[in-house]
């Protein structure tokens, strides 16, 4: 079983390899390589992965925080938290990112010019539009948690209580941390799938990865038609590393907080 | 020790404690039989208010426990429980298992708690399983873990919700022998067990429950060998073979 996951992944690998020197063979053949223009947006690119790097560090953790809080609020007793909480999510998954985006970073924009006479809001609208992107990512994290929350036996709750630990207790050290455990594969799933929804911050004027490959690629039109694609190819690999090294950095979690008898079902 | 009086519970249509009574003394052990569902488990999750009673009381040292105003945490602290399917907790070691209500139940410090379970884990002859997860020991394993970690809170009365019923038969003696010395030592218990022979060799008296009342309760010769009641012959004619 092991094994042979382990297998397929190479073969896997080995694929998409294949597939990746076929392309690059192929647009060599059409003339779009020229190494000197390569290199010399590739110092561009770099600012704009960072760009989307800061992004991602506020996009994750907001979404985060939310998932966290609005999962639980979806387990809880309260009529008014679950009520609230399932707004929420209801809400935020089932709004477009890009129009949860543009709608409120427009409408903070116009609000803040209004009524408190901000002459510039852009830096705070785009501030909002981040927030928007991680109250969405955090719509699906907050149903991650729940379901992870969800799936802690009741009998480990009924053996906390048992020794004399308070609600409050129970769910800070036996719900929570099997939930955590449990949520890890999932979570690093939708980490990823946020990465790439930063590109969405591009229509609010955010300084990120895909605006500047867009900027370059348009640029490129003028010196050289084919050139067209070299933007676009390094920004791939750019969203490509960033996601690689998010997805390994969960599963290097993943591993610290793995306890026998609580793995999670993980590729 | 314990005292219940009238205790009744419903869930939805079903009634399923219809008017309980019973007494343990200090350092008795009382073993309650009955078939199943009959109210045994809703009982014992009565005594350490993980189900709470609609009517009746019940009384520990003379504090009565069903009182609103009594914190059920204060009452657990007294009352240990070991459960049917153990109830370790997954993601913490043997020695956390039994640390975890030490330092965050009676606020004890880290040393100290530790010290203690190692002694309630030694207690119990796994000394030298106390950085095993549960998922890395064996059914007998884990429900001594589990009476460890009842021990550790020093409660005045320990409950045994049918603690070998869900265990491989070659690990039901171990268990049965743990709970035969804190009997011995004069632990007040109240086992609901299937076990005839426990019942027979420690339980100082025995407690027939059908029906969600108390049909029949006395010393163990008595219930096994001279039954008056015709449900109690009944349900012993049963299990006995």
């Amino acid at each position: 079983m092991r094994l042979w996951s382990h297998a397929s992944r190479w073969a896997f690998a080995v694929m998409i390899a294949c597939a990746a020197i076929t392309v690059a063979t192929a647009l060599g053949q059409a003339g779009v390589y020229d190494g000197r223009y390569a290199w010399g947006i590739a110092a561009e690119l770099a600012e704009g992965f960072i760009g989307t790097a800061a992004l991602v560090s506020a996009v994750i953790p907001v979404g985060f925080a939310f998932g966290f809080l609005v999962g639980w609020g979806r387990t809880t007793r309260s009529w008014f938290a679950r009520s609230v909480a399932t707004g929420y999510v209801e809400f935020f998954r089932g709004m477009p990112p890009l129009v949860l985006i543009v709608f409120s970073s427009l409408s903070a924009a116009v609000l803040l010019r209004r009524y408190l006479y901000v002459e510039d809001p852009f830096l705070a609208s785009l501030v909002v539009g981040v927030l928007a992107l991680g109250f969405h990512s955090g719509g699906y994290q907050a149903e991650i948690i729940r379901a992870g929350i969800q799936s802690v036996p009741r009998g480990q709750i009924e053996a906390a209580y048992a020794m004399g630990l308070t609600p409050r207790q129970t769910l800070l050290s036996v719900v929570m941390p099997q939930a955590f455990r449990v949520s890890l594969p999932a979570l690093g799933n939708e980490f990823s799938s946020a990465i790439k929804d930063t590109a969405l911050l591009s229509a609010i004027s955010a300084f990120e990865l895909s605006q500047l490959a867009g900027f370059l690629a348009r640029d490129a039109l003028t010196i050289n038609v084919r050139m067209v694609v070299i933007p676009w190819i390094e920004a791939a690999i750019l969203y490509f590393a960033l996601t690689f090294l998010v997805v390994r950095g969960v599963k290097a979690v993943e591993n610290r907080v793995k306890v026998p008898g609580l793995e999670a079902p993980s590729l | 020790m314990i005292r219940i009086r009238g205790l009744h519970k419903s869930f939805g249509e079903l009634h399923v404690l219809r008017g309980i009574d019973l007494d343990v003394s200090q350092g008795e052990v009382s073993c309650i039989v009955g078939p199943s569902g009959s109210g045994k488990s809703t009982l014992l999750r009565c005594i350490n208010l993980l189900i709470e009673p609609d009517r009746g009381d019940i009384f520990l040292e003379e504090v009565r426990i069903t009182d609103p105003q009594i914190r059920p945490e204060w009452v657990r602290q007294q009352v240990g429980m070991v459960f049917q399917s153990f109830n370790l907790l997954t993601h913490l070691t043997a020695l956390r298992n039994v640390t975890l209500g030490l330092t965050k139940v009676k606020g004890m410090e880290a040393a100290a708690a530790r010290d203690k379970a190692i002694f309630e884990l030694e207690r119990v002859g796994l000394a030298h399983k106390v950085d095993a997860y549960p998922a890395q020991l064996s059914g007998g394993q884990q429900q001594r873990v589990a009476i460890a970690r009842a021990l550790a809170m020093d409660p005045k009365v320990m409950l045994f919700d049918e603690p070998t019923s869900a265990l491989d038969p070659e690990y039901i003696r171990e268990v049965l022998d743990v709970m035969t010395t804190l009997a011995n030592e004069g632990m007040t218990m109240i086992v609901v067990s299937h076990e005839m022979g426990f019942a027979r060799n420690v339980a100082d008296d025995v407690v027939l429950i059908d029906e969600g009342v108390v049909v029949e309760r006395g010393p163990p010769e008595d219930i096994f060998d001279r039954p008056t009641h015709e449900r109690t012959r009944a349900f012993m004619s049963k299990i006995l073979r």
